[in-house]
Order: structure tokens, then sequence, then C-alpha cells
């Protein structure tokens, strides 16, 4: 089970969204990013030396991923006009030693190109520094690669005193992602706990609310399970199908049970009751079951492929919510003889 | 560089063929006026350069700067005091009356190295500053169209407001306004306007005094109204007709430091 919120992955292999991303990527930096924001309470922080050479570690680092196209800061100046300052030499591609030397170039750039240029890599009193690392790819297995290994350089910063954080279209994504993980789980948790809570009122019984919650619980395994199984990813679209599975999962249960209840307190016989129940509230279901099934299955003529995925794993989810309340929470309703005790 | 002669050290002197009795002047003749205010030869003093962006943050720079006008050329040195890391940097240019380019030296001290840098334009921002290197020098009065646009008090002071239109259409400002004190001809206020006509940027002279018999500016800020930032440049210890000697502005003295 993995969640992906890549934007482009959400389209066919050969839509021109994808094959334009695929032929920047290949040809240039690449079409997504994460800025590295480097950040100190002093003054002319990000001009030391050391500092620098942390920068321009960490770049070269992250650039020997595949999946990095390109990275650019302030060091890649100061690198490039120590070079050009000693007629060329490439031995002198480095940071230079003193931070006087540092500041020196700066100004030289300042005096004869467009200071401009230099306001997007760094802040006004050198406090601040921004990292701009190209990918490739938006897909977050891929980001979190990049993330990985930036991470290790957090607290080499922090001993020079220097923050890390992250911005930029691929960590944002990233971080929708975490939402879409912790907010999924949160949800399918709260909503359970809140179901078998409800359930158990509404019966006056707390046994109702665990068998009440049994088809839900099971749809939504067997839907992780599956999506797991074939490598479908947890994203927006995908992220909202166990919800709705669990909406609609909950209705039968409801519907199945209370017409149990009604037939359990009319007849005071077990098989009569389960044999009306099923007669009646099963066929409802299945009915049921079957239009919501074709609705969602309409989805798969979508062109957008989301789209086609929602449609089938909730159609799937209404099957396996219906077997599951028609078999397993009804073998369980038949055995644990509730609304029968008293007659014992 | 004429204008570190105007700007900062710009000298404007009460020209004695002019006075307040005098009949109505056109804008022309204002222009000219404000033009023609001889300045000394030999100039030099400390500067002091506040860059503020929009945000408010503020990055200080002094200088110590030496101005010669040898007639065909105008040399000017200037050396770094501050900011600490910077310090004895040095940066020379000689400006020609021909309309050749100007020509630039930078000394960094750190790299032992004195480099020519290409100043390839006029429009070019003077060290990261909100004045470019033409806002700093004595333009011409013929290189534009004037007009007077009336006369208003500002700051206290009677002035006379020109209009000044550039002959050339490629110029960077598609027109200016200048506020010129009506009793000493300096222009205490200018409005420049983009290419298409907005106004980009406000100068205005905050402090000027009369030093050795010329008026000099002591502080003068523009403003570039639509990137919000702004340079405010601080004159101090200036003198005037102090004589330098020429050996001052070579490559050998650069590297002295001042």
């Amino acid at each position: 089970m993995w969640i992906n919120s890549s934007f482009l992955e959400n389209f066919e292999r050969d839509s021109d969204i994808v094959l334009t991303d695929a032929f920047v990527n290949q040809h240039f930096g690449g079409t997504s990013s994460i800025n590295v924001i480097l950040e100190s309470e002093h003054k002319d922080a990000m001009i030391r030396p050391e500092v620098e050479k942390l920068i321009d570690e960490m770049q070269t680092e992250v650039e020997s991923l595949e999946l990095v196209g390109n990275s650019f800061s302030i060091s890649d100046y100061i690198r490039r006009m120590n070079q050009v300052m000693h007629a060329d030499d490439p031995t002198f591609d480095v940071i230079p030693e003193s931070q006087e030397m540092i500041a020196q170039y700066l100004l030289l750039y300042e005096m004869s190109g467009d200071p401009e240029n230099l306001w997007k890599v760094v802040d006004y009193d050198y406090r601040k520094a921004n990292v701009t690392i190209q990918l490739k790819s938006d897909n977050s297995k891929d980001i979190n690669q990049a993330i990985e290994i930036l991470e290790k350089y957090r607290a080499p910063f922090s001993e020079l005193q220097v923050e890390m954080n992250y911005a930029g279209s691929g960590y944002k994504a990233l971080v929708f992602t975490d939402l879409i993980l912790t907010g999924q789980i949160k949800s399918l948790l709260l909503s359970i706990v809140i179901i078998i809570i409800l359930l158990a009122l509404m019966f006056r019984k707390v046994n109702i609310g665990f068998i009440g919650a049994i088809p839900v619980v099971l749809t939504a395994a067997i839907s992780f399970g599956v999506m797991g199984l074939f490598n479908i990813s947890l994203s927006t679209t995908t992220a909202l199908v166990s919800s709705i599975a669990i909406g609609i999962g909950i209705d039968y249960a409801v519907h199945f049970i209370e017409r149990y209840k009604i037939y359990a307190l009319q007849t005071r016989d077990k098989s009569l009751t389960i044999r009306e129940t099923m007669h009646h509230s099963g066929r409802a279901i299945a009915f049921n079951a079957f239009v919501v099934i074709m609705g969602f299955l309409v989805l798969l003529f979508s062109v957008f492929p989301p789209n086609r995925s929602l449609g089938a794993l909730v159609s799937f989810n209404m099957f396996i919510s219906f077997i599951a309340t028609v078999t397993i929470m009804y073998l369980v309703l038949y055995k644990s003889n509730i609304f029968f005790k008293n007659k014992k | 560089m004429k204008t570190i002669q105007n700007l900062s050290i710009t000298v404007l002197v009460i020209l004695l063929g002019f006075t307040q009795g005098f009949a109505q002047m056109n804008g022309q003749e204002i222009m000219e006026a404000v033009y023609n205010n001889p300045s000394g030869e030999n100039i030099q003093g400390q500067l002091e350069m506040r860059l503020i962006n929009k945000q408010g943050d503020t990055r200080v720079r002094e200088l110590q700067q030496f101005i010669k006008d040898e007639g065909e050329v105008e040399k000017t040195i200037m050396f770094f005091l501050s900011p600490a890391d910077v310090r004895n940097t040095s940066f020379m240019n000689w400006s020609y009356n021909d309309g050749r380019d100007d020509d630039q030296w930078i000394y960094l001290p750190a790299l032992k190295r004195v480099k020519r840098i290409s100043s390839d334009s006029k429009s070019d921002n003077f060290m990261g500053s909100d004045f470019t290197y033409d806002d700093l020098g004595d333009r011409h009065p013929n290189e534009d169209a004037h007009k007077l646009l009336g006369e208003e008090v500002f700051n206290g002071y009677d002035c006379y407001i020109v209009e000044s239109v550039p002959k050339d259409k490629d110029y960077m400002y598609s027109k200016t306004v200048t506020w010129v004190i009506k009793e000493n001809f300096i222009g205490i206020k200018r409005d420049f306007y983009d290419e298409d006509g907005d106004l980009l940027k406000i100068l205005q002279i905050k402090k000027f005094e009369k030093i050795s018999g010329y008026w000099v500016i002591l502080n003068t800020q523009m403003h570039n109204v639509q990137k919000d930032h702004r340079t405010e440049m601080i004159f101090s210890e200036v003198e005037l007709d102090q004589p330098i000697p020429s050996n001052k502005f070579t490559e050998r003295s650069m590297t002295l430091g001042r």
C-alpha cells in the first residue's frame, strides 16, 4: 500500500501532458522542485565558507540521484565566480576558504551584474538561502528519496546554527500525501468508532455495534488489501473510495439488523426470523447493491484514469460490503442469539 | 561617471547671469542653468550608501571617494570602508567626455588582484543601488525637449517644474519631471517615468549645503516606487578643490587602500 500524489500520473501515459512533461524532464532540469530554505539568526551566515561548503556538498549528493536534474543555490554563484576570477581554471571551481573572498565576489557581482538574480537565492543580509532542487518526477516515492538525502544535512546545518525547511512544488505534493495518509487513517478509525457507538445506541445493545461494523471493517480491509495487491496508490481520488464504501456499507448493515430485530420480536422464532429477513432485506440490499455498482461502473468509461479507478474500486467495495452483510454479519447475528436471549 | 560628481558631490553654483528679477525663463533655459552650474575640480569625501528593500531590510556601505576632473576624462576612485568583509575593496571609473564607454576596474583584496569590469550600459544600476550610471551623471539639456509646467512651493522652496522628454525615443525613461529651486538652480526633486509612461522612480535631495562657495548635495534619496526599493546616499567630510595627485587614480593606487 503506498500513497502517491503525483499530479501527472493521473493522466494516460500517452496523453499530451505526460509526453510533454517527459520531454522537458529529459532535456531540461526537471519539472517539479524542492526548495531547501536555510535560515539563521545571524547576519552573513550564508556567506560563511563552512555553510557554503555544506550547501555545495548537499547539492552534489542529491544531484547524484537519477531523478534530480539540477540544483541551484548561492554556492553555484560563488564557485563559478571563483573559477572565472582565476582565469577559468577548473581547480578553482570550489568554495573559497575565506568569508572576505565570498563577500567580495558578491559585491563584484552586484556591481557588474543584475543583483536581482542574487535575491532569488539569498536574502538581503545573507541570513537566508534558497537551494532549488529540480526533479524529473513528481512521484511521491521519488521525492521522498531526495528528502531522505537532504535530511542527512539537517544535523550538520544545525551545528552551524542554520535551520532547514522545505518548500517547492514537489514538497507541496509530499505534504499533501502525508495529509491524505494521516487524514485517511484517522477518519477511517473515527468513522468505525462512531458507527459502533451509534449502532449500539440505536439498538440499545453494545454487541450490535460490533456486529454492525463487521461489513465496514471487512470492506476497508479488503479494499486496501486489493489496492496494495494491484499496486494502486492512495491518492486524492482513490482516498475517497473507503469513505464512500463505509457510507453505503453501513446502510446495508442497519437495514438488515433493523429488519432482523422486527422479525425477531414478531415471530420469536430464530430460523423464521432469519429466513424472513433474508427474504425481504436481503433482496432489497441485493438490488440496491446491483444498482449502485452499475452506477459507479459507468465511470469505467471516463477518459480521466483516476475516475476509472474510483469507479472500479467503489463498485468492488460495494460488492464486498454486500457480501459481508449477507454472509458473515448474517451468520454472526444468527450465532449471537441477540434479540432472543430472554426467550431462552 | 559624471554623476558621482552630480550626485555625490555634485556641486551646483548659482549662476551669476541669472537673477530672480530676470524675465520668465523657459524650460530649456532652466535646465541649462542647472546643467551649467560649475563643479569643483577635485572632490573628496565619505559616502554612506544605504540600500533599503521592500521589507525594510537595510544594507549599509561606507566608502571613501576621490573625484578629479582632468578635462577630457573624469576619474573617480572609491574605497570601501565597511562592511568589514569588503573593506579595502576599491572601485575606479574613468568617464570620457567624447562619449566613449567608461573604463572601470575593481580591486578585491581577498584575491589581491585588480580586475577590469565592463560597463556596457548607462542604464545599469550603480553598485546595486536604485541609481543608474546615467542618473548620477550630468545629462546634457540638449538631449531632451523641455517644457515649463508651472511653479510650486516644494519643501519650502519656490520651484519651477520642468518636464523633459528625451529626443531619443529608445531612452530608458519616457520622461522626467524636475522641481528646480528658483534661487539657486538646484534640482531638488525628479520623477522618472518608465517606457510605458508609468512613474518609476522619485529622486529627492534631502540636504544640501554651501561648502567652499559651492552648493553641495549631502543627502539624496532615490525611491523605485515599482519595486519599492530605496537608495539613500549620505555625503560627509566633503572637501572641494583640494589637490588630488593624478597617481591616485591608478591600478596600483587601488591596491594600496585609501
